[in-house]
């Protein structure tokens, strides 16, 4: 960052304040701007940033801005970077870039400065770089200090989630003026828009958790989240949110409960059964019962086997009957879960899912292991275990 | 569930490309595309996947040491003359703050000054990669400013002037007590705790409690409980097991970080260490996986990005050479701390007397790199830059 006479911080667009204070700032300005990188008599900064408009150094024929599967959004900074830039000279008003941007916010930080023109240049600063985590505090500290209206910057948040919504600021502050304002009524209005997006997004569920809990929103999230469900069942964030409110509300203790839970996963598997968080979600909330115990499971599970097939199925199956075994607990008549297991493994490793054949070799030694006789009767695993790395 | 069409066409002709990997690194540490610029709070964590990445390509040489070293310093935040900052102090991502350079202390007085626990940790790693003893590290003042970002619950913040708190800080805090052989810096109690009680109902680990189970989160949950050397204490065999299958249920060719994502370059990486750190890595599918990652691989400038034809960052970088090694078994290292095996002794010196499993298995030179942050978003570098150091490690074979 080079230190370069500053332009007069008045302009059209808004007033900075008188002379006195003006070069006071510029002067700060300045004096942090030296010091923010080394010299060159001191060791090079590491890790700098292009200037704006700077081209790629990656472009290259056929490569442009949009290759690959997302689109490669144009640079905020550089739009905002040109808007500064734009404005004519001849009129009287200065260009501002990036790095006065920020040496300005440097120079107000440093004095600590509670004003509208520090709180305006976090918004300018915000918008060329929304992760600097730095401007967010002292724009809080601001929004206190001056006592501005919490339901404008909830406008203002809320726009900026919509344009950024993996950001972790942009979230941790929304948080801040809820918990302020001590109102979510927005929230989870808001939270669905955003999922309505990208159905996946941590932060929003993140947040959609934390306003649930924290003002008790429970009422409606279950269909909510069956309305997702019935868009994507394959949708692991929603499938969690399930388990979140069941789990926090009536619990998964009551037996009617926890049937009707277990009918609508097996239900969601028929529809689609090679769905990973359908067959987790069965299995998570029966496993600490014994997944052996609920009745009439495995015959249910046995009997989709005939129809609904899948890699996930067949595991289930394995640690039912491990869980058949561990609560036979070495008496009598192991040997027939145990080879059915064994069998599932050798099916699962050579045919339904060869990329863990390793793995599911693993788990056969370990199931006879654990439960063997020794007998010669009861299949064992042939495979040796690997010394080389897996490959198929 | 595995990808078995054969959609990637003939990857037996794809190698490894060392100089272009290692020029993308020495770029990564002088000029970055303005593109990236929100990482401008973060520089400290792309020096440290930078300078891992060429410590597994055994490439340090290209890099300046001294003037490495002495920048890292200047970001430390020192103690002022009257301490009133302790609970502030650590190391800063970058300059931006607009604090006068100097590497010595006494600290300087700055309302809005202070350490972000990710740098702290990237910093102290960074050092000892570049050699260095740590002497002029105040480890009194960084370990008072670790235990101001603890909250009740045993999770951390990343600043003392508050922020998200989740997963991701409790690692940096576990890495920060482990460099330092210090672990006075945290409440391992309390943060063991809030690790338990976010294992998710389908045995993967989530951010915090009751959120969804992440590859990202996992890593950083098993990779702490072993730098405090009590993963078989906290968690009993069939707990462990039941994280295994999660775990291994990742892979689909590369890995993904949650059931029915698409694959992530990065998640071989935070995937492919947790299950090395509970013992089964070897029971997943080394030639899927490297072909995945060497098919992100950038054969123009360096780098390996998410998926193949995107822009490669040096997350990607960095956890795909991270990553490669351990595919090929030629080495073996700390997969929890990604630190080079030439680093171990002096990790080791600093081992506290319940050493992490991960130092005791593996010792057979192989280097393994830090994996920083997972999910990069945010004030830590995005997935871009992780990446490519994890991939690498994968390829390397």
């Amino acid at each position: 960052m080079t230190c370069f006479p500053l332009p007069e911080m008045t302009s059209k667009r808004r007033d900075w304040g008188d002379c006195s204070a003006t070069t006071d700032l510029r002067f700060i300005a300045a004096a942090t701007g030296e010091t923010c990188e080394a010299s060159s008599a001191r060791s090079a900064p590491a890790v700098r940033f292009s200037p704006p408009r700077c081209p790629d150094w990656r472009r290259s024929p056929g490569r442009g801005w949009t290759r690959g599967r997302r689109k490669e959004r144009r640079s905020r900074r550089w739009t905002a970077s040109r808007r500064w830039a734009s404005r004519s000279p001849s009129r009287g008003v200065t260009c501002f870039t990036v790095t006065d941007v920020f040496d300005y916010f440097r120079a107000l930080l440093k004095k600590d400065e509670k004003s509208e023109r520090a709180l305006a240049l976090t918004t300018e600063a915000i918008e060329l770089n929304a992760a600097n985590y730095t401007v967010w505090h002292y724009r809080r500290v601001l929004l206190q200090a001056l006592q501005k209206d919490l339901r404008e910057e909830m406008r203002y948040i809320t726009a900026i989630i919509e344009d950024q919504p993996k950001n972790y600021q942009v979230w941790h502050h929304r948080r801040m003026v809820v918990e302020w304002l001590n109102d979510p009524s927005e929230e989870l209005d808001f939270i669905a828009e955003i999922l309505s997006q990208d159905n996946k997004n941590y932060h929003a569920w993140q947040h959609r958790q934390w306003v649930i809990q924290e003002y008790k929103l429970w009422d409606g999230e279950l269909d909510y989240v069956e309305e997702l469900l019935e868009e994507d069942v394959r949708n692991n964030s929603a499938w969690n949110q399930r388990h979140f409110v069941v789990s926090h509300t009536s619990g998964y203790s009551d037996p009617s409960v926890l049937e009707q839970e277990v009918q609508y996963t097996l239900k969601q598997i028929k529809k689609a059964p090679h769905n990973e968080s359908a067959w987790n979600y069965l299995k998570g909330i029966l496993q600490d019962r014994g997944l052996s115990s609920h009745p009439g499971l495995l015959e249910q599970v046995l009997e989709l086997k005939e129809t609904h097939c899948s890699p996930y199925l067949i595991a289930f199956l394995v640690d039912l009957y491990e869980d058949m075994l561990e609560s036979m607990d070495g008496g009598q008549g192991q040997e027939e879960p145990l080879s059915k297991a064994l069998v599932l493994c050798e099916l699962l490793a050579r045919e339904t899912d060869t990329i863990r054949k390793e793995y599911w070799r693993y788990v056969a030694r370990s199931l006879q292991t654990r439960f063997g006789s020794g007998d010669p009767s009861v299949p064992t695993v042939e495979t040796e275990p690997q010394t080389t790395p897996a490959s198929d | 569930m595995a990808d078995e069409d054969g959609s990637f066409v003939d990857f037996e002709q794809i190698d490894f490309l060392r100089d272009r990997h290692v020029k993308f690194f020495q770029r990564c540490l002088q000029v970055l595309p303005e593109r990236y610029s929100s990482l401008e709070t973060s520089r400290l964590t792309i020096v440290f996947f930078a300078l891992s990445g060429l410590d597994v390509l055994d490439a340090l040489d290209v890099v300046n040491k001294p003037s490495l070293t002495e920048w890292i310093y200047s970001l430390q935040v020192l103690p002022t003359d009257d301490q009133s900052n302790l609970g502030r102090c650590g190391f800063r991502g970058s300059s931006h703050i607009g604090v006068p350079y100097s590497t010595k202390g006494p600290g300087c007085p700055h309302p809005f000054d202070s350490a972000h626990v990710a740098m702290t940790y990237t910093g102290l790693a960074s050092l000892i990669i570049l050699g260095d003893d740590l002497s002029r590290v105040n480890k009194q003042a960084c370990l008072a400013g670790l235990k101001a970002l603890q909250l009740e619950d045993g999770s951390f913040y990343a600043v003392p002037e508050g922020s998200e708190n989740d997963m991701r800080f409790v690692y940096c805090a576990a890495c920060i007590c482990y460099m330092l052989n210090d672990w006075t810096g945290m409440d391992v109690k309390k943060a063991i705790d809030y690790i338990r009680r976010s294992m998710s109902y389908d045995n993967g680990i989530g951010q915090g409690a009751g959120l969804e189970s992440h590859g990202g989160s996992t890593f950083c949950a098993i990779a702490a409980l072993c730098l405090m050397g009590k993963l078989e204490e906290v968690f009993p065999k069939r707990e462990l097991d039941r994280i295994r299958r999660w775990c291994i249920m990742r892979q689909q060719n590369g890995f993904h970080g949650r059931p029915n994502k698409p694959v992530d370059t990065c998640y071989s990486f935070w995937v492919g260490a947790t299950l090395e750190l509970l013992d089964v890595f070897r029971y997943t599918n080394f030639e899927k996986n490297r072909n995945y990652i060497l098919s992100t691989q950038d054969r123009l400038v360096g780098g390996f990005a998410k998926w193949p034809d995107s822009h490669p960052g040096t997350n990607q970088e960095h956890r795909a050479r991270a990553h490669l090694p351990h595919l090929q078994g030629a080495v073996h290292a700390p997969p929890h701390f990604a630190m080079p095996a030439q680093r171990l002794p002096q990790m080791r010196e600093r081992a506290s007397d319940a050493e992490p499993r991960g130092l005791v298995q593996y010792r057979r030179g192989f280097r393994v790199l830090e994996p920083g942050e997972p999910s990069v978003k945010g004030s830590v570098p995005q997935h871009g830059k992780a990446r490519s150091a994890c991939s690498i490690r994968c390829v390397l074979r």
